[in-house]
């Protein structure tokens, strides 16, 4: 079976860097498999994932559900992969919750109407459903999070790509997190310092040290 | 949730204006100003009318107290130093007919100042665009204000944070906070700008979202011809037919 992510021999360096942030990394994420990926501040683990749908240049393959990612297939790596950024008020593009979830299947070319439907479930499901019509600036960390997530998750890409999810996050709130992502099908990739959250909603961590897998 | 008074965010006036088509809204505050500009400033019944109309609008939106009172914060610092410098700057000292039209420049231009921030006040960010969409501006300059704005939004808030931890770390000096603040908030904007790009890439945000159109009502169409009279009421006083 194809992986959900593969990379061969990647290698990422910034602009201006003399020393590469990745080195030589391969690894694979099976479908439907969960993967914690641990490591110091700076080791890496961000860079990986924004590599991942190429948001920066790198050396090496990447594919994404069988489709190595290029320039020219980057749009297609895009739509079959679900991210969510350390900080969500940074991936949240519109005024209002609901059409903010809401865009990540109207840009799939869904009908709006059902689009709003699905999106408006998917608020329930992560319990947010009452800040639907909310701006949200108005929100705080942890619902703002939500929204986010709920952003990436109403449109069941098979790769969910995850950076810090339970970063500043209250106890019932990381709770919450763990009891909506541990059981959930599609394969993921989680960058975390925090070891308990990955030990329970990964079967599997690998660790990045000064860029490099260990 | 931030701060306590929602009547104080945009999009929370009530009333009359919350009931109607975004649109209408915009339209009937665009006609709202157009017949302030056109209403004479410097006769009894035009000052009258110049000032009834955001009176008007502060009723039926039923905007703050403390809502109002900033507008008329704000129209007051953009022309209270041009009528005190008017009338400071006249050759021969303040003559009756100088300090009668700086008067009606500076009241006429406060109650545009008023009305422009009262009908933003009625429409938050999905209502402007809304209203953008309704009056067949194009979608793609619709999408791109709300935008603006929506991130404008964000750097503020990013900026109010920066400001309070700096004031924090600075033990208060307000000077210190002023000296810094550009240099530390560039490089922050900067990386938060690189950062929302890369979601609009990642989120795929290169087409046009379709969103659909709230009705219009009879009352809509009702405001807007009230609206109009307001406009006709101001021509009809500028060529001297209700003095």
């Amino acid at each position: 079976m194809m992986p959900a992510l593969s990379c061969e021999h990647l290698t990422v360096r910034y602009d201006g860097s003399a020393e590469p942030t990745l080195r030589n990394i391969s690894m694979d994420v099976a479908p439907g498999e969960h993967v914690a990926l641990l490591g110091n501040n700076g080791s890496g683990k961000s860079t990986l994932l924004l590599a991942a749908v190429g948001l920066l240049p790198h050396e090496g393959i990447i594919a994404v559900c069988g489709t190595i990612l290029t320039r020219e297939s980057a749009g297609v790596v895009r739509r079959s992969t679900g991210f969510l950024f350390p900080t969500p008020e940074d991936q949240i593009l519109f005024p209002r919750v609901i059409d903010d979830v809401a865009f990540s299947l109207t840009n799939r070319g869904m009908p709006r109407k059902e689009a709003i439907a699905r999106s408006a479930a998917m608020l329930e499901q992560l319990g947010i459903g009452p800040l639907a019509q909310e701006a949200p600036f108005r929100l705080s960390h942890g619902q703002r999070l939500r929204v986010a997530l709920a952003g990436v998750l109403v449109a069941s890409p098979p790769l969910l790509l995850l950076d810090e999810p339970s970063a500043s996050l209250d106890p019932p709130g990381r709770e919450q997190l763990i009891a909506l992502l541990a059981p959930y099908p599609a394969a993921m990739l989680v960058a975390t310092h925090d070891r308990e959250f990955a030990g329970q909603t990964c079967s599997r961590s690998i660790v990045l040290e000064n860029g490099r897998l260990t | 949730m931030k701060g306590s008074d929602f009547s104080l965010l945009p999009g929370n006036a009530r009333g009359w204006p919350a009931t109607l088509h975004p649109s209408t809204r915009l339209l009937c505050g665009l006609l709202a100003f157009v017949a302030v500009v056109v209403a004479p400033g410097s006769t009894v019944p035009g000052r009258f009318f110049v000032t009834a109309l955001p009176l008007l609008e502060l009723l039926f939106a039923r905007i703050s107290l403390r809502r109002a009172a900033q507008l008329l914060g704000a129209a007051l610092l953009f022309y209270l130093p041009f009528l005190l410098l008017t009338l400071l700057a006249m050759p021969s000292g303040p003559s009756t007919v100088w300090s009668s039209e700086a008067l009606a420049v500076a009241w006429k231009g406060s109650a545009c100042v008023f009305l422009a921030g009262a009908t933003l006040w009625t429409l938050s960010l999905p209502d402007l665009h809304a209203a953008l969409r309704g009056v067949s501006v194009p979608e793609w300059i619709a999408l791109l204000t709300v935008h603006i704005l929506h991130q404008t939004e964000s750097l503020l808030e990013e900026t109010r944070r920066i400001t309070q931890a700096i004031e924090v770390r600075a033990g208060g000096s307000r000077i210190l906070v002023l000296r810094s603040l550009p240099l530390v908030w560039l490089p922050r904007i900067l990386f938060k700008a690189d950062r929302v790009a890369m979601a609009m890439e990642v989120r795929g945000y290169n087409h046009l979202v379709l969103f659909e159109n709230p009705a219009w009502r009879g009352r809509d169409f009702a405001s807007i011809a009230i609206a109009f009279a307001f406009v006709g009421t101001a021509v009809l006083l500028r060529a001297g037919w209700l003095s």
